[in-house]
């Protein structure tokens, strides 16, 4: 365990708090609970099976990969599963959840059109798109809103 | 880290590396199985020469791992360089890096390119498939 | 309290898998930023660990007529001070001690999932004792005795597949309101239900809110009910005996409440002994 420690920015970075999943608290839902479960009632079953497939990643240990990468970080996972919650799957199949060599998980898409989109362990979105297996465009985007240009891209025509 | 970086009169183009892939970078694809970059995409990527270490030797500890080969040409060809930790004993043991920041990341693109190059050595199934 | 003396509803393996009791009060005046670390060096011993939260917004039960169900969300910014909440957990992440400047929580949390439920008698005097902790502390500094405005009691129950029901359109196998059964033949068994109720406590003491949806548990990726109730209202008056007599409202409503909610197959599960 890390030695005690004080810990005050305000405001945190803005992602840890949209994992938030009391988002009815007005009516129902209290925001003072601590407990962290996913939602799933408006997700379809193959953003499900992406999240459990994310959450099985926890399970990673101390040099999962032999070359010493470390466990992945709360913060990697807690943001994949948002991500996969801003990803509408109707028209695209489960994506590959790999977990990268830097501490990041990676959604992978194939096909014709390839894309990849990699929460890193620093909390960016980095993608790559390819076509026909050659790279044509690798970026970072800053906001979930920007998957949908993405995701339009590698949806089957 | 000290990095020194290792040019082809050290160790030729054709020099055979071998890198671990664990079954979690593994995805069964196109009817295959392949790599994925997640398995390359970090800053100085661990490799060794094919002519210092036996894959049974490398395998050893991790026997549910695969094992990949690629030649210094194809890193080289991709913008890439072969680097040595000082202090690093293991002689068969080098880091794969980008040229000009050696503590850069490993991009996308190369490591697809990359992966255009692979060739199993040792192929172990991953237990579960996504 | 003794197992003979109790009323309420009694299982031996309740679903709850954390408590929350906690306090709403008039902004601070005079609490800064300061504080956040002053307290904690109060409670370190016990609390080794503090992290900063984004403030919770008020939130107060109306009961003024023609009443719309809104929140009243307000912005604090008293004193300059960022919408910030200190987090004071300990080591092994089981209690959690949650302060702003116009709010006090205290909560329990099971961390492994095999931990038995510590009961409210057990967790009702650790927030006396760290509520009483923290007043002081503020008279310490000058700052005023809180003003209270409203109570909260929270549980949540996290209902595992595979235990009474195995699929989210088993609603009917929880969940006593509801029947499962259609007016017609139309509709197939549902995929996913979720719902919200709120009952108003009599003579306005509060209400209850409870809410039930469909879930992963990011521990270890499970299908699961989540289902919350928090009982919210306002004490008589800022005395910790007020509140104290708020909390054992907002507990009997809570475990009457989700006994009564939920089904007698439910109950047998969860081994129900009053």
């Amino acid at each position: 365990m890390e030695e005690n420690h004080m810990i005050l920015d305000a405001p945190p970075q803005a992602y840890l708090t949209t994992f938030e999943e009391s988002d009815c608290f007005y009516l129902s839902g209290s925001p003072s609970t601590w407990t962290n479960e996913v939602s799933v009632y408006d997700l379809d079953t193959k953003q499900i099976q992406a999240i459990y497939e994310v959450i099985r990643l926890r399970e990673l240990e101390e040099n999962w990969d032999s070359y010493g990468s470390p466990p992945l970080k709360v913060e990697t996972i807690n943001k994949s599963i948002a991500l996969i919650k801003n990803v509408p799957m109707e028209d695209l199949p489960v994506p590959h959840v790999i977990p990268t060599a830097d501490g990041g998980i990676q959604f992978e898409w194939g096909g014709i059109r390839g894309l990849e989109i990699e929460v890193t362990q620093n909390g960016e979105i980095e993608y790559l798109k390819c076509e026909n297996g050659e790279p044509v465009e690798e970026s970072s985007i800053e906001r979930f809103t920007q998957l949908d240009s993405l995701l339009r891209w590698v949806s089957p025509v | 880290m000290e990095l020194v970086i290792i040019d082809d009169t050290e160790i030729p183009n054709q020099e055979i590396l071998y890198r671990r892939i664990p079954p979690e970078q593994m995805k069964f694809e196109g009817g295959q199985w392949r790599v994925s970059t997640g398995a390359f995409t970090t800053r100085q990527a661990s490799v060794n020469l094919a002519s210092r270490i036996s894959p049974e030797e490398i395998l050893g500890s991790y026997p549910t791992h695969s094992l990949v080969s690629f030649t210094a040409s194809n890193i080289r060809e991709l913008g890439c360089l072969l680097a040595k930790e000082t202090g690093d004993t293991d002689p068969s043991h080098f880091l794969v890096c980008r040229e000009g920041d050696l503590n850069q990341r490993i991009s996308k693109t190369i490591a697809t390119n990359l992966i255009k190059k692979v060739s199993w050595v040792r192929f172990n199934p991953p237990q579960s498939t996504t | 309290m003794t197992t003979k003396e109790r009323t309420l509803s009694l299982f031996s393996e309740p679903p709850v898998v954390e408590t929350v009791l906690g306090v709403q009060f008039v902004p601070l005046k005079g609490f800064g930023l300061q504080h956040f670390g002053l307290f904690w060096s109060k409670v370190r011993e016990e609390y080794p660990k503090l992290v900063s939260q984004p403030s919770l917004p008020r939130v107060i039960e109306s009961f003024e007529e023609k009443f719309v169900p809104k929140p009243e969300i307000t912005v604090s910014l008293s004193e300059k001070l960022p919408g910030l909440r200190g987090w004071y957990l300990n080591e092994p992440e089981t209690r959690l001690i949650q302060i702003q400047n116009d709010r006090f929580l205290y909560n329990w949390k099971k961390v492994k999932g095999n931990e038995t439920y510590p009961q409210f008698d057990t967790i009702q005097p650790e927030f006396k004792a760290n509520w009483e902790k923290f007043c002081k502390f503020l008279t310490d500094e000058d700052i005023d005795h809180p003003e209270l405005t409203q109570c909260e009691v929270t549980y949540v129950n996290h209902i595992d597949i595979g235990k009474g029901w195995n699929s989210f359109g088993e609603f009917d196998k929880v969940f006593a309101p509801w029947s499962g059964k259609f007016s017609g033949r139309f509709l197939p068994t549902p995929e996913k239900m979720t719902f919200n109720t709120t009952f108003v406590i009599p003579n306005k003491k509060g209400r209850l809110h409870i809410s039930a949806m469909p879930a992963i548990r990011r521990n270890d990726g499970k299908e699961i009910i989540k289902v919350e109730l928090t009982a919210r209202g306002r004490p008589t008056n800022s005395n910790i005996s007020a509140v104290l007599e708020w909390f054992q409202i907002g507990h009997e409503w809570i475990v009457q409440g989700f006994t009564d909610l939920t089904t007698d197959h439910m109950h047998k599960i969860w081994r129900r002994t009053i």
